[in-house]
């Protein structure tokens, strides 16, 4: 009885989690967008845009190691972005 | 025999996912335990993050699963609940769900990539652009069909309309608890599962909206769209995503139960005749025009592009991928067929509530039951006439999912409103991220114009203007259509089946030139490849010749334009398969 009790709890919980991810997949896209705009006003100053001021961005710069791997591996998914967006926002 | 069906299909799917599935995955794939994947080599925890195989596998079910396993089987069973049946179960094991495994897993392969960019490296850059051409085509379609859809069942429904209003009030309810109040989340999802339940207590038991015209349901909807695709994620689509999940499994795990304890005999007719009148009132041969008719519950393009564009950057394991793609597939199987059960084993009750609006339409509901031929050449007509009010296909899968669930008690009208709700609610979160989708699908493929005129490039790429672009066409299609759903169901379903043959010459090229598989496993992909490319390409001539002319001039314009289009770019495709296939591996893909 203890088995199936905890077998119950753990079929609920994995179900519990996967309804979560699907329904956060859509706040996880929103995310990424909010994360390439921040990207792009801390870090613009490399492509060519003014802000933050060079001083600003070069002492937030250590801090930022994660945020540049990310976008370093999003602009190379540039090509492949609406498969993305498809996958997030299904239709059937 | 409800109960043997459904014994049968679960005994069906289990044997086939561990004979034919696993030998696709040790023969074809080969997949390797050892091999990270995507989400482990390039894990960020934001776009590749590993999920638990059970976690991604209920994802990605509720991610394939929508409208789509309702509607079509439930237009089908007019040629019969034993072909639709038979369709169902054999287009998934041998098309369906190696097309949805192996597009994920040749994503996987490809560092997660989505199954277009997969097909631009294997099939050429033009096969990419089809690709989207498609995709864009059958999103337009979408929000027409699941329109009409919606606007037949709701305009003979004052339960739906009013749990389906409702249940968007609690969905917004449901977005300020969960983003803004500090209550723990628990707090707020049990609030959220209890305003879905009033939704559909309060929907039965006093249906306070009145039923408006059915143009001005459609009008209702193309507003609706329109707002609810600028709104934030958070606001309403995400909330009300996330209710519909606990809708789809509640409806599954009752109606499962329901169907297995039933023991009730089929009283729908088990083959009405090859040529049945089910698309447009057409006579409608079964073969090629079955994927016309039933998309998503045996195979569907999108299926690819959901695997290939998230699933595959959270597969923890490639010997995950099996239970992952191929099995939420067979689940999605599974599904339509409960679809069929319910009908095939209430529908006739159903048409018996109506039989006296059946005898002043003209039908003869005697013969129906007797005579299973007139049955396959009027049975389309009773379920849609305005006249007899059963509401089209969603109307005779609620009503008979009503009968289903009284098996276990519940009372008829109140199966019928949590039916309803369950169909509504996906459709219209369908139009809802369809449009999301349709805007930034018309952004890729106007791309080109940039070099001709960055002005109207401009003005076509705004938000608002490609937003009430797609929004306009498919509301255009079905009010000035002739409330046509079954001709514009057919027209979306060809587009969606073109999408998956796409997937499947694209993987099929794989399977040759980069996994290097045997003949026979070859052939295991390629016969299906072919077999859904020839059907598709004949359903569509025949569509273009059968039903199109028959419609309105509005629809006989952007409709035949549609598939004239899709045709020719069809042709171009096989040529860029061709002309690909033995070229050996051209991508760096790691078999």
């Amino acid at each position: 009885m203890k088995r199936l009790l905890y077998f119950l709890k753990k079929s609920f919980d994995v179900f519990d989690k996967a309804m979560k991810e699907d329904s956060t997949s859509f706040i996880r896209k929103q995310l990424e967008e909010e994360e390439n705009i921040f990207a792009l006003i801390t870090m613009g100053i490399f492509s060519g845009i003014p802000s933050p001021p060079t001083g600003i961005v070069l002492r937030i710069l250590p801090h930022m190691s994660r945020e540049i791997s990310i976008m370093i591996k999003r602009s190379a998914n540039l090509d492949d972005v609406f498969g993305e967006i498809m996958g997030t926002f299904n239709v059937d | 025999m409800s109960s043997l069906i459904v014994l049968i299909g679960a005994a069906f799917y289990i044997v086939s996912y561990f004979t034919y599935g696993k030998s696709l995955e040790r023969n074809v794939v080969r997949a390797d335990g050892s091999t990270p994947t995507p989400a482990i080599r390039l894990r960020d925890n934001v776009d590749y993050l590993p999920a638990h195989k059970f976690v991604l596998f209920g994802h990605h079910f509720a991610s394939i699963a929508g409208a789509g396993p309702i509607v079509g089987p439930a237009i089908a069973v007019v040629w019969g609940w034993f072909p639709a049946l038979l369709w169902v179960w054999f287009g998934n094991l041998f098309i369906g769900s190696i097309h949805d495994y192996l597009s994920l897993m040749a994503s996987v392969r490809y560092d997660g990539k989505s199954i277009q960019y997969v097909s631009g490296k294997l099939m050429g850059e033009s096969s990419k652009y089809i690709f989207e051409v498609y995709v864009y085509f059958t999103l337009i379609l979408v929000v027409a069909a699941f329109m009409g859809v919606f606007g037949a069942l709701a305009s003979k429904s004052p339960a739906i309309l009013t749990a389906s209003t409702l249940f968007m009030v609690a969905a917004l309810i449901e977005g300020q608890l969960l983003y803004k109040t500090k209550l723990p989340f628990w707090l707020s999802s049990a609030i959220g599962v209890a305003l879905t339940i009033l939704s559909i207590v309060v929907g039965f038991l006093w249906p306070f909206i009145n039923v408006p015209s059915l143009n001005t349901l459609y009008w209702l909807q193309f507003i609706y769209i329109i707002f609810a695709a600028t709104l934030p994620v958070w606001f309403l689509l995400q909330p009300r995503d996330y209710l519909n999940s606990y809708i789809l499994w509640g409806g599954v795990i009752i109606a499962t139960i329901a169907a297995v304890i039933a023991f009730r005999g089929f009283s729908w007719p088990a083959y009405t005749g090859f040529s049945a009148k089910v698309i447009s009132g057409q006579p409608s041969p079964f073969w090629p025009t079955v994927p016309l008719v039933i998309a998503c519950g045996a195979l569907s393009g999108f299926h690819s592009i959901v695997g290939s564009g998230t699933t595959s950057k959270q597969l923890d394991n490639e010997l995950s991928g099996l239970f992952v793609g191929y099995g939420a597939m067979f689940m999605e199987g599974m599904l339509s067929t409960i679809v069929i059960t319910s009908i095939g084993a209430f529908g006739l009750v159903v048409f018996q509530g109506f039989a006296d609006k059946i005898a002043a339409a003209g039908f003869d509901l005697a013969k129906m039951s007797s005579d299973a031929t007139y049955f396959g050449q009027v049975g389309a007509a009773v379920i849609n006439s305005k006249d007899v009010g059963i509401g089209g296909a969603l109307g005779i899968f609620t009503k008979s999912f009503g009968q289903l669930l009284n098996v276990i008690g519940v009372p008829v009208k109140l199966g019928i409103t949590l039916g309803g709700l369950w169909a509504s609610a996906f459709i219209l979160t369908t139009l809802d991220t369809t449009n999301r989708l349709a805007r930034y699908a018309f952004q890729e493929l106007v791309e080109p114009i940039k070099k001709v005129s960055k002005g109207l490039h401009g003005f076509l790429t705004d938000r608002w203007v490609a937003s009430i672009l797609a929004a306009a066409f498919g509301f255009f299609l079905i009010a000035k259509g002739g409330n046509a759903y079954t001709a514009l169901w057919a027209g979306f379903a060809g587009a969606n089946q073109l999408l998956a043959s796409i997937a499947m010459l694209t993987a099929a090229t794989w399977v040759k030139n980069v996994q290097k598989a045997s003949t026979g496993m070859l052939a295991a992909v390629l016969i299906p490849a072919f077999f859904l490319w020839i059907t598709v390409f004949s359903a569509l001539i025949w569509f273009l010749v059968k039903v199109v002319p028959a419609t309105t001039p509005v629809l006989q314009v952007i409709l035949g334009g549609f598939v004239v289009i899709m045709l020719v770019l069809d042709v171009f495709l096989v040529i860029n398969f061709f002309k690909n296939y033995n070229q050996g591996k051209k991508a760096t893909a790691k078999a």
